[in-house]
């Protein structure tokens, strides 16, 4: 058990950089979620981490100690990996002894057959042999342990996988997108026995997704990455209320938080889509702004006045929820409104829809993308 | 109409194969027809595939003044006691065995970190090193057979099991198949080998080996059959030495021992020379398709 902490990280492979300054201080036992899109620079954070790959500058901390020269074996980490990787041709239950032999076996008692006549072998063998019972009845495997994993589905090879991780007892686990090859159903369960696993063994988890969802249900913190740079930090709810950047605020939630194009005056007075909205900057300039809503807080209006309209192009509808997608004049964006099912009945495709918002719902973001502290007045 | 056009078309295609196979198997089918008839059955182009099979009689046990009675023989039995009592063919089997054996494993040895670390390592100049390692694959042997007997000859060499081994035991062609196929093997099982605390070393022999052998299979079969049949490198540099001879020199000694007409022993040698080979092959048949066409190579 151990924190991990990384200090002006960086990378570049020749010219091209692919992390910026990477600060990031994860305490022990905590569940943090490392997210973005492909090619963000998460799972190079992971490596680094792992010691798999090194750092251009920076150091990074285990537990206090700097380990920027350690072997990616002494780290005392685990490692998950997306494709799995388990030994082909080594049975579960061999691909489960394997790190422990690595890790407690001298060279010498590793030998085949001669290794056999070492003293201490039998002792540690039978150390080892219960520490992998014991794991394969926590991931409920033993059934497995014969088989080899080409026998096995891919749920049952992810467990073997975090079985492999967790055989070595390690200081945290790092797993690099685990649940992307498993289908949608398997994935959600999976979610919940990661986030009780997490609990069980109170080990520090990093985890690398690209998935906002699996971000926001398992983790303690989520820091959500972009073009290379760590742009926001937060528990899922401060990220999800709260982004710092447009960014952020696009790629996390689903659907996309709407964003429509704004202008305020010297006055302050912000102008959105033709319409005046309630909002208060401190900063009273001239400039272009971005204005961010999330679908769930649009709510339909009958037509009152200061409240935006669209023309209906699409109705999704979820059971639970009706999304539905307007067409506001604008070739780059759409609005999505989340409504009950009661209130989406009676409007159809092609209808003009009135909508608004509470203004303090407004997130305002610059011409830059960085968040705008705002302030709204009243209700409208 | 279609019908008949596919049927055509199936009708054409079988025939140009038929008649391929027929060119690939009628030497041998020559030489094991031979190795079972007679003398006189061989000269007069008589008996069918297996011959008469009568009683002849061994001219030269006659002529070693044995009794007529005791030198008759069927020839089938004729022909191959003669191959093993006129040439020590078994001694030349254990000597192919021995360098063919000898020249893969070393192979091996030295392929498989070459191909793991082309395929798997980065480092500067990698690119560099495969394009010269493609470019040695196309040296002919014969073009660097007479600087390599010079060398072998200078260090004393020649008449020994090292200058039929050594010049082959670093093969590229082994190296490029390997790294082939290592390309295939996902890097997560690398880095999931390193986070187990491998040494590089032992990453190449506990875990691409054994994901390698189908591969590896396939490259087997490549090298024993090319050395086990070479004949050109065993002429060259065992001059004298008649115990180091290969099957295939062993059989030229053979021939030039014998009376020009003793087809028939001399196609019963070939045939048990041939015979490891085949049996090889069809044992790994369907392995060494599946390492060729996952390698991409055909």
């Amino acid at each position: 058990m151990a924190g991990i902490t990384l200090q002006g990280v960086t990378k570049a492979y020749g010219s091209q950089s692919v992390l910026n300054d990477i600060n990031l201080d994860i305490a022990d036992g905590e569940f943090l979620t490392l997210v973005g899109p492909s090619g963000c620079g998460k799972s190079t954070t992971l490596r680094i981490i792992a010691g798999l790959e090194t750092q251009s500058t920076g150091d990074v901390f285990i537990d206090g100690s700097i380990v920027n020269e350690t072997r990616p074996s002494k780290r005392d980490l685990a490692m998950v990996f997306q494709s799995y990787a388990l030994y082909p041709h080594l049975t579960v239950h061999q691909n489960l002894i394997t790190p422990l032999k690595l890790r407690d076996l001298t060279a010498l008692e590793r030998v085949p057959l001669f290794g056999h006549l070492m003293p201490e072998r039998g002792k540690k063998m039978s150390i080892i042999s219960s520490e992998v019972q014991k794991v394969a009845e926590i991931l409920k495997i033993e059934p497995l342990l014969d088989r080899k994993p080409g026998q096995l589905s891919g749920g049952q090879r992810q467990r073997v996988a975090l079985g492999r991780a967790m055989v070595r007892n390690p200081a945290a686990f790092l797993m690099d997108e685990p649940l992307s090859n498993l289908d949608a159903s398997l994935r959600v369960h999976m979610r919940a026995e990661l986030s009780e696993l997490h609990r069980e063994l109170k080990a520090t988890f990093i985890y690398v997704t690209h998935d906002q969802a699996e971000a926001l249900t398992m983790s303690d913190r989520i820091a959500v990455m972009m073009d290379g740079d760590l742009l926001q930090l937060g528990p899922p709810d401060e990220v999800y209320e709260d982004p710092t950047d447009i960014r952020v605020a696009e790629f996390i939630g689903s659907p996309k938080m709407n964003i429509l194009p704004a202008i305020c005056d010297e006055k302050g007075s912000i102008n959105c889509l033709g319409q005046k909205i309630k909002v208060a900057l401190k900063d009273k300039t001239k400039q272009s702004l971005s204005i961010g809503i999330r679908p769930e807080h649009l709510v339909l209006q009958s037509g009152a006045k200061s409240s935006f309209s669209g023309l209906l192009t699409y109705k999704e509808n979820l059971g639970s929820d009706v999304f539905l997608h307007l067409d506001i004049g604008l070739e780059t964006q759409k609005v999505v409104i989340r409504t009950d099912p009661q209130d989406a009945n009676s409007a159809k495709i092609g209808d003009k829809i009135s909508f608004g918002a509470s203004p303090n719902k407004y997130l305002v973001f610059d011409a830059n993308g960085k968040r705008i502290d705002a302030r709204g007045r009243g209700n409208s | 109409m279609e019908l008949k056009a596919s049927w055509l078309g199936e009708f054409f295609k079988h025939s140009v194969l038929i008649a391929g196979a027929i060119v690939v198997l009628l030497p041998f089918y020559l030489m094991l027809s031979y190795s079972l008839k007679s003398p006189s059955e061989i000269e007069t182009n008589t008996g069918g595939f297996t011959g008469a099979q009568q009683i002849m009689t061994d001219s030269r046990c006659v002529k070693a003044g044995n009794a007529e009675e005791d030198c008759l023989m069927r020839p089938i039995v004729y022909n191959y006691t003669a191959a093993f009592k006129e040439a020590p063919l078994v001694r030349y089997m254990l000597n192919g065995v021995f360098v063919t054996v000898s020249i893969f494993i070393i192979q091996v040895i030295v392929a498989l970190p070459c191909a793991y670390a082309l395929s798997k390592l980065k480092f500067w100049g990698r690119d560099v090193v495969f394009g010269l390692v493609i470019f040695c694959l196309l040296i002919p042997v014969h073009a660097i057979a007479l600087p390599l007997y010079i060398m072998l000859a200078k260090v004393g060499l020649t008449n020994s099991y090292a200058a039929l081994i050594i010049p082959w035991t670093i093969s590229v062609f082994g190296i490029f198949l390997m790294r082939q196929f290592f390309m295939t093997v996902p890097d997560d099982l690398i880095d999931a080998a390193r986070m187990d605390g491998m040494s590089e070393f032992s990453i190449v022999w506990q875990v691409m080996l054994p994901t390698a052998i189908p591969a590896l299979l396939a490259f087997g079969i490549f090298s024993v059959v090319a050395h086990w049949n070479d004949y050109y490198w065993p002429r060259v540099v065992i001059t004298g030495n008649k115990d180091l001879m290969t099957p295939p020199l062993g059989l030229r000694m053979f021939k030039s021992d014998m009376d020009g007409n003793e087809y028939g022993p001399m196609m019963a040698a070939t045939t048990v020379i041939v015979l490891p080979l085949v049996i090889i092959f069809l044992m790994a048949q369907r392995r060494f398709i599946e390492g060729i066409t996952m390698t991409g190579m055909k």
